[in-house]
């Protein structure tokens, strides 16, 4: 993915970090918050809302509004800005509600 | 100074006084609500959402038939607020259930319903279920559920949407929301009443109908009612949004219609205090994972407390002023399951109409020494 021009880099000589958003590999640097490097990557829309659809992405970057939602590492529902990105991490981009199953046995 | 004259007023703009004077508006009265801060306690924005009969006046007759009779006009009240508002309430009233994972509670409850049903007979139907009759329908539930009871009156709302309806009903009806307007002084003045506030707005009512949740009994008092309220404190959970899953509705444990699972049904006696507590949160967090396990990775993501608003004995009241002609208390804990029989039958008793419904088991002489 092309890194965006919205974020420019301080110089860094932290090491680098690769891990895949929607299946295309990114490069971040050590210490980045996940959801800072998935919009430095270039993504837009990172989550479609659960009732409406609407398309949504990381915007209070503390922990609050909650539009920051993927899934990482199948994990689904996870608030980005709160996690530190790591090497290999698969990050998707949040699709709605949940699947859980509480009705039939396993 | 600014003086106003209006005919009936009521005081509290939650579920119980929402309903109330809609209920007074359909029967062609002018309504005005006085509502007090938007930092006062309400019972009415932090709920559970229950339309609720199991268990409610066991041991008191005229509470368990007056909850009989509110569950039953349920369908046709979230009927009613869907074509007037157009906002569907979400009632979803196929029956709920009560779970237990401590058999003394679990036995104490099913001697409960079996006093309601002698109070009810043909009108309330339950079942008791031990735990594995429960796994057997039921084959995610975990092992520490030791019982149920099940109730096909029972059911839920989306209790935000509830609020949202009525408030919109309310003004279609033709009546007049005053918010910001806390009432510090109740005067009978003649045949009239003065209502004050603390920054000396002044308003004169042919009638008041005292609807003010925990702020009932200060206003009360001053118009010789007797009846005093308290706060209890419960505390919820509500998860990340999941597709629908939970097999049934509890009174503890509910898929709401949006996609969380909210996990409550705690109580603590606390003064005005509506903070949530860790203790308390985890409890909720355990008895959730104790019912489903497979719960156990599902996210938290919000929890919050709000204060019921109880009288002495738990049941409602329904008071007319024994000094002041068209001066009205009204106050329960299950507001939201009442809301529909509210709506229906208090203005008829408020106006004293041949239809009235007999509230005699329900006044505040019980509390009179
Ligand atoms: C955690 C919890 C779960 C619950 N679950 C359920 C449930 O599942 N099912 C159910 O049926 N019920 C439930 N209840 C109970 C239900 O929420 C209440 O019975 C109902 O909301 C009470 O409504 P109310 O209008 O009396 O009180 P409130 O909602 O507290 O409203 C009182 C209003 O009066 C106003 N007021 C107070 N003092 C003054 C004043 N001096 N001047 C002007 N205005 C004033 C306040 O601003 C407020 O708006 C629950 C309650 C809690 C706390
Ligand atoms: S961006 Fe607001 S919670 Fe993550």
């Amino acid at each position: 993915m092309k890194q965006d021009l919205r974020f420019s880099r301080y110089a860094s000589n932290l090491e680098d970090i690769s891990f895949t958003y929607n299946g295309e590999k990114c490069t971040a640097k050590a210490g980045d918050n996940l959801a800072t490097a998935v919009l430095a990557a270039g993504a837009i829309a990172t989550r479609i809302t659960t009732i409406f659809a609407d398309e949504r992405a990381p915007y209070c970057m503390m922990g609050s509004c909650f539009e920051c939602l993927m899934i990482v590492n199948g994990i689904p529902n996870c608030q980005t800005c709160m996690i530190e990105v790591k090497n290999g991490m698969i990050v998707e981009s949040g699709f709605g509600k949940r699947k859980l199953d509480l009705e039939v046995a396993s | 100074m600014k003086f106003c004259q209006l005919d009936t007023v009521v005081i509290g703009g939650g579920i119980v006084g929402l309903s109330t004077a809609i209920g007074l508006l359909q029967a062609g009265l002018e309504v005005t609500i006085l509502d007090g801060a938007d930092s006062d306690l309400r019972a009415s924005h932090g709920n559970f959402g229950l339309i609720w009969l199991q268990g409610k006046g066991a041991q008191y007759g005229a509470y368990a038939k007056w909850t009989s009779k509110a569950v039953n006009l349920w369908p046709e009240f979230a009927k009613l607020l869907n074509e007037e508002t157009g906002v569907d309430v979400s009632l979803r009233q196929q029956g709920g259930y009560e779970l237990f994972t401590d058999e003394g509670e679990f036995s104490r409850f099913a001697n409960e319903l079996s006093d309601q049903q002698k109070i009810l007979g043909a009108d309330f139907e339950y079942e008791i279920m031990n735990g594995s009759s429960m796994r057997k329908k039921f084959p995610k539930i975990g092992p520490g559920l030791v019982g149920a009871t099940f109730s096909p009156h029972c059911g839920d709302v989306n209790p935000l949407k509830l609020l949202t309806a009525m408030r919109i009903y309310f003004s279609k009806l033709g009546g007049r929301l005053i918010s910001e307007f806390k009432v510090s002084h109740l005067l009978p003045f003649a045949d009239e009443f003065i209502i004050k506030s603390p920054n000396n707005s002044q308003i004169i009512a042919n009638r008041v109908v005292l609807c003010a949740g925990l702020g009932t009994t200060e206003l009360g008092k001053q118009l010789g009612f007797k009846t005093e309220v308290h706060s209890q404190r419960g505390q919820l959970l509500i998860t990340e949004k999941i597709l629908p899953t939970l097999p049934f509705t509890s009174s503890t444990l509910r898929q709401v219609d949006e996609g969380g699972i909210q996990v409550g049904g705690t109580n603590e006696v606390v003064q005005y205090d509506d903070r949530e507590t860790v203790k308390i949160t985890a409890k909720l967090a355990h008895h959730a994972v104790t019912i489903f396990p497979s719960l156990k990775d599902v996210k938290i993501i919000r929890s919050w407390a709000a204060l019921r608003v109880q009288t002495p004995d738990g049941y409602p009241v329904y008071a007319k002023s024994p000094l002041h002609k068209n001066a009205f208390l009204i106050t329960c804990h299950s507001g939201v399951t009442l809301a529909a029989v509210h709506t229906d039958c208090l203005a008829s008793w408020i106006l004293d109409k041949n239809n009235a419904p007999d509230l005699g088991g329900l006044d505040e002489t019980r509390f009179a020494l």
